[in-house]
């Protein structure tokens, strides 16, 4: 078998050892990290620490120096007694330059920075997986969803803090036959015979053309006027995201982030994807659920749609 | 000692070489050493989750992971897959887990890994046919086939005597494209202008533009009908690509979108026959100019992950009474599909 296969998430994140150099950094402050959030859709991470700065290390420092780096920024900083301070930073040789005197009196500090993560970091940290194919039944199609973290060791000493919100994946929600089971077969027929009127007047065969043009005429006796474009005008208006959304449901800890038809050849979706999201944290480094697709109740939609437009022909 | 599992998880199916997430959850127990992990031979790891030092045993199939190289000792998670295709729609494999704390086993479980597969069956069609001068070709060849198991089969369908392929799709999407490009390519040297005729019904002019767009689109992934010739096709590759030829190709789609609309549709209800069947070419016709005896009618088919299946064939002996037998003989291959269920 397949050693040579197994790979585990040994690769750093970039935010990791961007993290673990700005703790060094900060080594006369004494950093304490409160916590570590990443959020994956917005692929950003936000790390809280509690920087020690009492009055005889600011008279001996008389700079208080943050470590800046691309991608990331001083967000805010609070005093002990949770006060948000306004304080004229500056940027200076690739740091964040303050003026020791003007920090008010306390003790402690809380410093937020933020940053961005590349997808390939985001990927290094979580694994998210559902099926390509889901169990039906008459009633419903249902797709599993698992999620996990990969590496909790992010920063070891913080990973009880350690939250990736919003981890997410596209759930292909096939609505092929959503479509083709609920058209009804005498329309299909017209729509046959139109099409193949319409290619035997562009051809010179007479024969052909007389007898599909009867075939035509006589198949649309039977199912009055339904056109193609109203069934594309229809598709998309009950593929559209609000309209679709009520025939999905996600298990908790799964939450809906929203929906993308996903367009094929035949201009009418095939499938709609449907963004999933949940947070994973050290008491949830793995989370489950399924995705509940109410097939039926979506097809009788349709049909009442198009006896709608039957009738209003 | 006792170790409490606070969640166990295994994905509930997967087809063949896809990935199957595992997990465990534990309350942290310092005791706890070692955890292993006994795989089916035909499995694979593909990822461990959370542990840093684990060792393989290729002739056990079985992964050791030092639960001291855990990242959290709380926590660990795999991801596998099964190699092997098996020829029931759907076998449960076990996965053995036992953790143990110097050679005592604290738990031990046994989760089922699901694998499944879409399987065809033919379940009627003809044995026997005459062919003669009196027949209707569009109801000759009916067959039904079953489908069951779980998963979308894509499936392709041919049709042979003696090794020899007498068969051709059977699309009007792909045949209306065809006729489309071919006047492309002729009006291209004729030079001539074409006015939009009326589309016979009406239609909404953003949503016309939206759709020749993805008629564009459409055509750049190359989706172009299998029987044109591959310099005809990259002629009108060219000329989408071309900003000023683009414009005249455009306008002539647009003359024709009746026909195309109405292709299109007929080809998404003709490439969804029914749940879990996929006809990426739409359907198929038998096309022979010479006597024969014997058909074979054969569907190919593969699962979502491109897993390939043995095929399934139908024989049919033909009795051909025409009296011209080298005429054109064309004839649609009907299939009803049928559903099987699964027991899950």
């Amino acid at each position: 078998m397949q050693g040579g296969e197994i790979e585990t998430a040994k690769k750093a994140l970039d935010l990791v050892t961007q993290v673990d150099e700005i703790l060094k950094r900060l080594g006369p402050y004494k950093p304490e990290v409160k916590s570590l959030t990443v959020d994956y859709l917005a692929r950003q991470g936000v790390m809280k620490m509690l920087l020690n700065i009492p009055q005889g290390l600011k008279r001996k420092i008389r700079q208080v120096e943050i470590p800046a780096y691309p991608g990331y920024s001083l967000d805010e900083v609070f005093d002990e007694s949770f006060n948000k301070l306004v304080l004229p930073w500056q940027l200076k040789d690739g740091k964040w330059v303050l003026d020791a005197d003007i920090l008010p009196a306390s003790e402690k500090y809380l410093v937020t920075l933020k940053g961005r993560l590349s997808q390939s970091g985001l990927d290094e940290l979580v694994v998210v997986n559902c099926p390509e194919d889901p169990k039906r039944d008459e009633e419903n199609d249902t797709y599993w969803i698992h999620s996990a973290i990969k590496d909790m060791s992010i920063l070891e000493q913080i990973y009880k803090q350690l939250s990736v919100d919003r981890v997410a994946t596209c759930v292909k929600v096939g609505v092929e036959r959503s479509f083709s089971s609920s058209i009804p077969p005498n329309v299909i027929t017209w729509f046959r015979a139109r099409a193949r009127a319409d290619m035997a007047l562009a051809g010179k065969d007479r024969t052909k053309m007389f007898d599909s043009w009867r075939e035509y005429r006589k198949a649309r006796r039977e199912i009055g006027r339904v056109f193609p474009a109203d069934i594309y005008d229809m598709s998309h208006r009950l593929l559209s995201p609000e309209a679709f959304i009520i025939f999905i449901q996600v298990d908790d800890p799964y939450r809906i982030e929203n929906l993308t038809p996903l367009m094929e050849p035949g201009l009418i979706p095939s499938a709609i994807g449907v963004n999933v999201q949940t947070n994973l944290d050290y008491q949830h480094a793995a989370a489950e659920g399924n995705l509940t697709f109410r097939k039926k109740d979506f097809g009788e939609k349709i049909r009442a749609e198009f006896d709608k437009l039957q009738k209003v022909k | 000692m006792y170790l409490k599992i606070v969640s166990e998880y295994v994905a509930p199916w997967a087809l063949v070489n896809e990935d199957i997430p595992i997990h465990f959850i534990w309350k942290p127990e310092p005791s706890l050493k070692t955890v292993r992990v006994k795989l089916p031979s035909e499995f694979s790891v593909v990822q461990v989750l959370n542990a840093e030092e684990y060792s393989f045993d290729p002739q056990d199939n079985q992964l050791s992971i030092d639960c001291n190289s855990l990242k959290s000792n709380n926590y660990f998670g795999l991801i596998v897959r099964s190699l092997k295709k098996y020829r029931k729609t759907l076998v449960r494999r076990p996965i053995e887990t036992s953790f143990i704390s110097h050679d005592i086993v604290l738990a031990s479980r046994t989760i089922n890994a699901t694998i499944v597969r879409p399987k065809l069956r033919i379940a009627e069609a003809p044995k026997n046919l005459i062919i003669d001068d009196r027949v209707n070709p569009r109801k000759l060849f009916n067959l039904t086939v079953a489908h069951s198991g779980l998963g979308t089969a894509q499936i392709k369908t041919r049709v042979t005597t003696h090794g020899k392929i007498v068969s051709s799709t059977d699309s009007l999407f792909l045949e209306i494209l065809k006729d489309l490009f071919e006047d492309v390519l002729k009006q291209e040297r004729a030079e001539e202008t074409l006015e939009p005729k009326s589309h016979g019904f009406r239609l909404d002019e953003k949503w016309l533009q939206a759709t020749t767009q993805e008629i564009e689109r459409y055509i750049r992934k190359g989706n172009i009908p299998p029987e044109m010739r591959r310099e005809a096709t990259n002629r009108v590759l060219q000329l989408i690509e071309n900003q000023k030829t683009k414009e005249r190709v455009f306008r002539l789609i647009y003359t024709r979108l009746r026909s195309l609309l109405l292709g299109a549709l007929l080809y998404y209800m003709d490439r969804y026959p029914e749940e879990d069947i996929d006809l990426p070419h739409g359907g198929t016709r038998t096309i022979f100019r010479s006597e024969v005896n014997k058909l074979v009618v054969r569907f190919d088919y593969m699962d979502s992950m491109n897993n390939r299946y043995s095929p399934v064939r139908a024989i049919i002996n033909i009795d051909d009474r025409r009296t011209k037998k080298d005429k054109m003989f064309q004839a649609p291959i009907n299939v009803r599909w049928k559903r099987e269920a699964i027991e899950f």
